[in-house]
């Protein structure tokens, strides 16, 4: 989901993420329970076997709720781009501001990500070999990133 | 068209899918090619006309073919024709474990599938045994088989136990003009035979390493320029130490399919060695550049030449010895005339015309009806007494795997690939806005952006 901010000479992009959490709850709730009560009904060191479950079960908690739940772009008119990532914990949270005159192009390509074809946003930087992605972690569809790629281009192209 | 072979790897395969492509959108199609990852050329590039290549990353085990994974590709598989719309999946080579994969999956999925076989093989040697087994289960339910020559289609036939009525022929073809003739390259003091191949032994290059002592010892007037790389290199460099034939023997190593041409019109003779070959399109190619063609009597090379234009010799020492040395004989004493071969062989060979014959072959598979699960299990079933059952296991698990991706990863959640502006489609000046300009305050310099605007 994309909302959009706008300032004077500044727009701010931001996409949050598409996971249900009730879903991701219900499902991790249920599994647990099912595991749970198999080791309970065969019998065998019932004790460690629901420490594990309940050890797996809040591992799985903490790594859905300290997922990356939205990213933002924020473009100034006449200093650059601004990349941030928000997390509950600080190492998943992160910024870059990219100034304007080091932004060498900005496009949309696709490229591979495990077993997904996505398309991405990348911002060429002058003196980087890498390519900034925008949105990294929730990298979302092609007509959203055309959104954010063209009112993008068109600020910047705005100064002169 | 999937297969392991493709650019930037050269070879007749590789070529084939590339022009096949390219013709192919000409005719209004939309492909795309999908092979394995070549260094660090991964992801998704896209080539003349439109045509995007994906370069998926999986491991290569030998002579750049894939490790057979069987169920591991199918998500990405999955996900690159659900977002490409794909509803033909064609593939090339019976080496390619990529392309047997792929088509798997396809029938899996329901999509029309169609396989080009450019290969000859044996039945008796355990490579060849279990390359059989492979195709058989391949072949089992795939709705047509292309082969490059009929001796090739002779061969698909017997090997996967096919009905001749689902296998067609359609030869290889060549870009007649990129193998224009050059007389002024060739040299006036020398005959040079030219070899180009990659140097591996079912491409002969043993016999030439015998034949090239006895055609030096037996014509001072003649020199070798061999282009290609292999494991065979060695021994040809060893051969050329031994008989002190440097400066008669020339090696150019690996050469880029764009300067096979630029080789090939250094030469007045063709010499190609191979044991076993479908088809040749070097054979097309260098007669294309006015070459007078040599070659072994093997697979389907007495189907691409007319006898004017080459002469066969057995696939012995002896006989290509002898064969070779009367053909430079009569060149010698201006027997042999090549000057009509080029516009010859632009008559006979053409891309377009194998495009056509490829698009009917899609219309016709197009019409049949897709088999249950059920039936295709049946097919499978009859692959052999082991072989049977593991196959229908395979299919059956295929298939759950399917059906767990359809869960896990909705076609609805995969975002559609926008399709390729190609150079049949022209854009007019209206559509562009070039008003856009991105301007760098220290260095005074303006990017043009030029936003292709909504026709929506």
């Amino acid at each position: 989901m994309l909302t959009i901010k706008r300032y004077p000479g500044a727009i701010e992009f931001t996409v949050h993420t598409s996971k249900s959490y009730g879903t991701q709850m219900f499902a991790l709730c249920f599994i647990s329970f099912v595991i749970g009560a198999t080791s309970l009904a065969i019998g065998r060191s019932p004790k460690i076997i629901i420490t594990l479950v309940e050890l797996s079960f809040l591992l799985s908690l903490f790594h859905i709720i300290s997922g990356v739940n939205h990213e933002s772009l924020f473009v100034i008119r006449d200093l650059g781009v601004q990349t941030n990532c928000h997390s509950i914990v600080p190492w998943k949270s992160s910024s870059k501001l990219i100034p304007l005159d080091s932004i060498r192009d900005i496009f949309i390509n696709e490229g591979f990500r495990k077993f997904d074809v996505c398309y991405y946003m990348g911002i060429a930087i002058e003196s980087e070999t890498e390519i900034h992605v925008v949105f990294p972690t929730l990298l979302p569809r092609h007509d959203v990133l055309q959104k954010v790629y063209k009112e993008t281009v068109i600020l910047l192209a705005n100064n002169s | 068209m999937v297969s392991d072979f493709f650019f930037p790897q050269p070879g007749g395969i590789e070529s084939h899918i590339f022009q096949l492509s390219q013709r192919l959108i000409d005719l209004g199609h939309k492909v795309i090619v999908i092979t394995h990852a070549y260094k660090d050329r991964v992801g998704v590039r896209y080539l003349t006309n439109g045509l995007t290549v994906y370069y998926v990353p999986l491991h290569t085990v030998y002579r750049e073919t894939t490790f057979p994974s069987f169920f591991s590709f199918f998500p990405i598989f999955r996900n690159i024709v659900i977002r490409e719309n794909i509803e033909i999946v064609h593939g090339h080579g019976s080496l390619s474990f990529l392309c047997h994969d792929a088509i798997l999956h396809a029938r899996t999925m329901g999509l029309k599938t169609c396989f080009t076989d450019h290969s000859l093989f044996g039945f008796a040697d355990a490579g060849s045994i279990v390359t059989n087994k492979l195709l058989k289960f391949t072949m089992s339910d795939v709705n047509h088989v292309i082969c490059v020559s009929h001796t090739c289609r002779e061969n698909t036939v017997l090997r996967a136990v096919l009905n001749p009525k689902r296998v067609s022929v359609i030869p290889n073809a060549l870009v007649a003009e990129n193998f224009q003739p050059d007389p002024s390259k060739a040299s006036k003091d020398f005959l040079t035979i030219v070899v180009i191949s990659r140097l591996y032994y079912n491409k002969g290059i043993d016999l030439l390493i015998a034949v090239i002592p006895r055609i030096c010892a037996q014509h001072p007037k003649v020199r070798f320029v061999i282009a290609g790389d292999g494991p065979k290199s060695i021994d040809l460099e060893q051969m050329r130490e031994k008989y002190m034939l440097q400066d008669r023997v020339e090696m150019l190593g690996s050469v880029r399919h764009d300067q096979v041409r630029d080789v090939m019109v250094r030469g007045h003779i063709y010499l190609h060695p191979s044991l076993t070959e479908a088809f040749g399109t070097v054979l097309v190619e260098a007669a294309s550049c006015g070459l007078y063609v040599i070659s072994t009597k093997v697979g389907g090379v007495p189907e691409v030449l007319p006898s004017h234009m080459t002469r066969f010799a057995r696939p012995e020492e002896d006989d290509l010895a002898d064969t070779l040395s009367s053909v430079i004989t009569d060149y010698l004493d201006h027997k042999i005339k090549t000057e009509t071969f080029h516009e010859e062989v632009k008559q006979m060979y053409s891309w377009i015309d194998v495009a056509e014959r490829t698009e009917k072959v899609y219309d016709s598979i197009c019409s049949e009806n897709n088999l249950r699960l059920i039936d295709r299990l049946k097919l499978y079933y009859g692959c052999g007494q082991w072989a049977g059952k593991l196959f229908c296991l395979l299919i059956a698990i295929d298939y759950l795997v399917m059906v767990l991706l359809e869960w896990i990863w909705p076609a609805s959640d995969i975002d559609p690939a926008v399709d390729r502006v190609s150079s049949t489609f022209k854009i007019s000046k209206q559509n562009f806005d070039e008003s856009l300009v991105l301007t760098d305050p220290k260095k005074k310099t303006k990017i043009k952006t030029a936003c292709l605007k909504d026709a929506q």
